[in-house]
């Protein structure tokens, strides 16, 4: 059961980076590659705020949310509004580029060596259900699990989630009807970014601030959103905590070399027999 | 003799030749140790660009794996060595393989999807690389690295500091030439078509998702070739080596030396490894510079250093070089060529297309003769282009059957469709970018055959010939149409009618079984309608079957022998202009009551000329 629980709390991890890239597909239309990017951002900053400013976690959260927005507003305003209407070729490298210019800049602000932040809510692990798990643990999973499922009907029944599903289908019809698709975008890429600054000091007690877990963050956010399915948050739910579960089973049973090797086969079969994911709508398919 | 001097210059590699032979005689005039290792670091360098030029700047994909394809090759020739095989050019051949599987491997399900699913796919490939090296421990010395792999041999000769030196130079050059033989040829061209739309590229005959996988994957093939040579340069290789940090510089060197061009990847890769960058108190900021390079460069979207040389040689040509004795030979060889383009029948029977309920197509009959002209005519949303779609392939009806000479088109991929002989053109002109109108006129003629790609490389007489052909035909579509004296013009900046035109001339270049003409004469001034009513006789008349949707009524009751009125999403008229023309309901529902076809015509063509405009289709 440490093992489950081991990975579920991974997995949420995950599924949080996946619920991140699907707010700015269904409320944007785009995809941000940086997403995994701006979550490290949040790590380190939280790391800044409490370790060496001494501050309480909670100024943190709500600093860091700010952060999170205003980072990930400029990336929409100089990195993919200018080039959205171009060929997606150009997308690309600008997305692409924000990463880098995120990681770029954390590196020769705090170097690349990785730090560690205490969780607020305790360290003391205890067993539950027969299986050791720590708080930070506990709170990961509840909260992944609670922002999925809010987002899920957010974006079912909020005026905005409505719009920007119009928005997202047909670009041109929502025009028409009176829809600001570039504004849905920008506050798309607010909200996300203000999901992960808002999160940093759950995060990063389990992720570590380091430059070094950009890659792996993005990755694997990335899968667990092609396993649950392009759009849909309950679906990020699950194929996070999927990638989660084998990820702790793999380090247990095989050794931490082959988790990598087993994710990258999911993501090869899932593309391969089931494109649109576990729970994905075939209509979102502009990953 | 300026003319033979401009052809060398331009239109054959002869410069990189030059380049080549002086930078391979550098030992000889005392390079030391020092700088031949950069300048091999260079073509190292130059190979992983070259690989990313062909996938991300010819077919528009990003391999953000590239570095660990890299990684494979010197993993493979250290492996390799350490067995006891050091002939360098067994390593390059294992890497090859490597290179090749593994680009299958993230290609084949990666592309299946957007742009987004191969690029994070491919960039998975990195954190692959210390798991891999980890668990092949034995093989790999793990974390610490193999060290000692110096001194690759061939053909049972070791080779030592300035042998290896030239063994690397002459090696990447020739991959250099095999890529620029790749490019300059059907594949370059259809890659540079696909890379503008992937609707035409499929309406040209080309497989979309074949087309991605092949650039992608031979795009990875000089990557594992150059861990070779990085292998054997460096003597010592490690998982450190090859981080995520190198493939963001690599992909920067790509876009900086010009993505979609051959010769900008050397210059990338020599200013990546001589360049400010490597300065030892820029490097800090090294990542995020070439992050904020990365979105410059993608906004901007310019063609890098080679985008700047390109147009300064082309002002300069045109300033001092440009011969009308050129243009002149273009016509002369023109008249010799004859297009032969066998029409064959085309059946609609009970074609039906719905979209989100709303039935586009509702039971539609049609069927045109081989050697006729047939308009379709009918108000916006009677489903003419829909009709077209379907024919083409580029849409599925819901029911019915579509047959060209008695052969089922639907269900079929719209490039499958090409091939057997439909050819078409657009709403909205689909003309990629720099090409001139010759070779836009030649893409026409990629349905013939396949890309040939060994004939290309190898530049066998089969390449020339297919080569001939293409052209030969694309002249005589051009002059059917009256426009051979643009040939060598930018087709881009040609005026909307004529880009039009552009597009039927492309079509007819292929020899179609039949000519789909989405409102061609939309936005044709008097003489263009005429070149247009031109080239459509003599293609009906060397046999084709023309199919045109057309709302220029006077222009379709002159041209065409036949015509389909439609009315939301079925044929309510049909037979020669002059009984469509008085048809009740044609009149009621299109023409307008007061039965004056002339005076209504005008408005009707002025505003789709309108719609075009803003880009519909």
């Amino acid at each position: 059961m440490t093992v489950v629980w081991a990975g579920l709390s991974v997995g949420a991890v995950y599924a949080l980076i996946a619920i991140g890239y699907n707010i700015t597909m269904t409320f944007g239309g785009t995809f941000n590659f940086a997403h995994g990017a701006l979550v490290v951002l949040a790590g380190f900053f939280t790391w800044f705020v409490v370790v060496e400013q001494g501050m309480p976690w909670w100024a943190a959260a709500l600093s860091g949310a700010v952060l999170g927005a205003l980072v990930a507003v400029v990336e929409e305003l100089v990195a993919i509004r200018p080039v959205i209407n171009k060929d997606s070729h150009a997308l690309l490298v600008t997305t692409v580029g924000a990463l880098v210019v995120i990681e770029g800049v954390l590196m020769a602000t705090w170097g690349d060596e990785p730090r560690s932040v205490p969780f607020f809510g305790g360290q003391e692990s205890f067993t539950l259900l027969g299986g050791r798990i720590s708080p930070v643990d506990v709170w990961l999973i509840v909260i992944a699990v609670g922002v999925g499922v809010g987002f899920h009907l957010f974006a079912r029944r909020s005026l905005w989630g409505l719009a920007a599903r119009g928005a997202t289908s047909d670009p041109d019809a929502a025009k028409v009807r009176g829809i600001n698709v570039a504004a849905l975008r920008t506050g798309s890429f607010a909200l996300a970014g203000a999901l992960a600054g808002l999160l940093g000091p759950v995060l990063v007690p389990k992720t570590g601030a380091s430059v070094g877990i950009t890659i792996t963050l993005t990755v694997f956010g990335f899968v667990a959103l092609a396993v649950g399915g392009f759009g849909s948050f309950l679906g990020s739910i699950v194929g996070g905590m999927v990638i989660g579960l084998v990820q702790a089973f793999g380090n247990r049973y095989l050794g931490v070399e082959y988790p990598p090797l087993l994710l990258f086969g999911l993501l090869l079969l899932i593309l391969l027999l089931k494109p649109s994911g576990l729970f994905g709508q075939r209509g979102v398919r502009t990953v | 003799m300026l003319d033979k001097l401009r052809t060398l210059t331009i239109s054959t590699p002869f410069v990189a030749v030059l380049v080549f032979i002086v930078v391979i005689e550098l030992p000889l005039f005392g390079l030391d140790l020092y700088w031949q290792r950069q300048v091999m670091l260079i073509a190292v360098y130059t190979l992983v660009c070259s690989g990313l030029n062909l996938s991300f700047g010819y077919a528009g994909e990003l391999a953000l794996g590239q570095v660990a394809v890299f990684a494979a090759g010197a993993y493979v020739a250290a492996i390799l060595y350490n067995e006891g095989y050091t002939d360098i050019l067994l390593a390059i051949g294992a890497a090859v393989v490597v290179a090749a599987v593994a680009g299958l491997v993230s290609g084949i399900p990666g592309l299946r999807l957007s742009h987004w699913s191969l690029a994070l796919v491919s960039f998975f490939f990195i954190l692959l690389i210390p798991s891999m090296v980890s668990i092949f421990h034995g093989v790999t010395g793990g974390s610490a690295g193999l060290p000692g792999i110096i001194g690759p041999t061939l053909f049972g000769r070791v080779l030592y500091g300035p042998e290896f030196f030239q063994v690397t130079i002459a090696l990447t050059f020739i991959w250099m030439i095999i890529f620029r033989n790749m490019v300059v040829s059907r594949f370059g061209t259809i890659l540079r078509v696909l890379s503008a739309s992937p609707t035409l590229t499929e309406t040209l005959g080309g497989s979309v998702y074949r087309l991605r996988v092949q650039a992608y994957v031979i795009g990875a093939l000089p990557a594992g070739i150059a861990g070779v040579f990085y292998t054997y340069m460096a003597g010592f290789i490690s998982p450190e080596s090859f981080t995520m940090t190198l493939t963001i510089a690599l992909l920067a060197a790509t876009v900086l030396g010009g993505a979609d061009s051959v010769w900008g990847a050397p210059v990338g890769a020599a200013i990546l490894v001589l360049g400010p960058l490597q300065a030892a108190s820029f490097e800090r900021y090294s990542v995020a510079a070439y992050g904020v390079f990365l979105i410059v460069v993608g906004i901007a979207l310019s063609a890098g250093l080679a985008g700047i040389a390109r147009r300064v040689i082309t002002k300069l040509d045109r300033r001092y070089l440009a011969r009308p004795s050129q243009i002149k030979s273009v016509e002369a060889e023109a008249s010799l060529a004859v297009l032969s383009i066998p029409g064959q029948r085309l059946e609609v029977r009970g074609v039906t297309k719905a979209f989100a309920g709303l039935k586009a197509l509702n039971g539609v009959d049609l069927t045109v003769e081989p050697g006729t002209i047939t308009a379709i005519i009918g108000a916006n949303g009677a489903g003419k282009t829909t009709l077209l779609n379907a024919v083409s392939g580029v849409l599925h009806p819901d029911a019915g059957t579509i047959q060209l000479d008695g052969v089922d088109l639907v269900g079929l991929k719209a490039n499958k469709v090409a091939r057997l002989g439909v050819g078409r053109t657009f709403q909205t002109p689909l003309i990629p970018k720099r090409m001139t109108v010759l070779e836009v006129v030649e893409t026409g003629r990629l349905r013939h055959g396949g890309l040939n790609l060994i004939a290309a490389i190898l530049r066998l007489p089969v390449h020339y010939r297919v080569r001939r052909k293409d052209r030969e035909a694309a002249l005589a579509a051009l002059s059917f149409a009256g426009l051979a004296h643009l040939a060598h013009e930018d087709a881009q900046s040609l005026p909307l009618g004529t880009r039009r035109l552009l597009e039927v001339v492309r079509a007819v270049a292929g020899e179609p079984h039949v000519l789909l003409l989405d409102e061609p004469a939309a936005g044709l001034d008097d003489e263009g309608l005429r070149e247009l009513d031109l080239l459509m006789r003599r293609t009906r008349d060397s046999g084709g079957t023309v199919v045109l949707v057309e709302h220029n009524v006077p222009f379709v009751m002159e041209t065409a022998d036949q015509v389909f009125a439609m009315e939301l999403g079925t044929v309510i008229a049909s037979g020669p202009p002059e009984v469509v023309r008085r048809d009740r309901r044609v009149i009621d529902s299109y023409l307008g009551r007061r039965g004056d076809p002339s005076t209504e015509v005008v408005s009707t063509a002025a505003s789709s000329a309108d719609a075009n405009e803003t880009g519909a289709g």
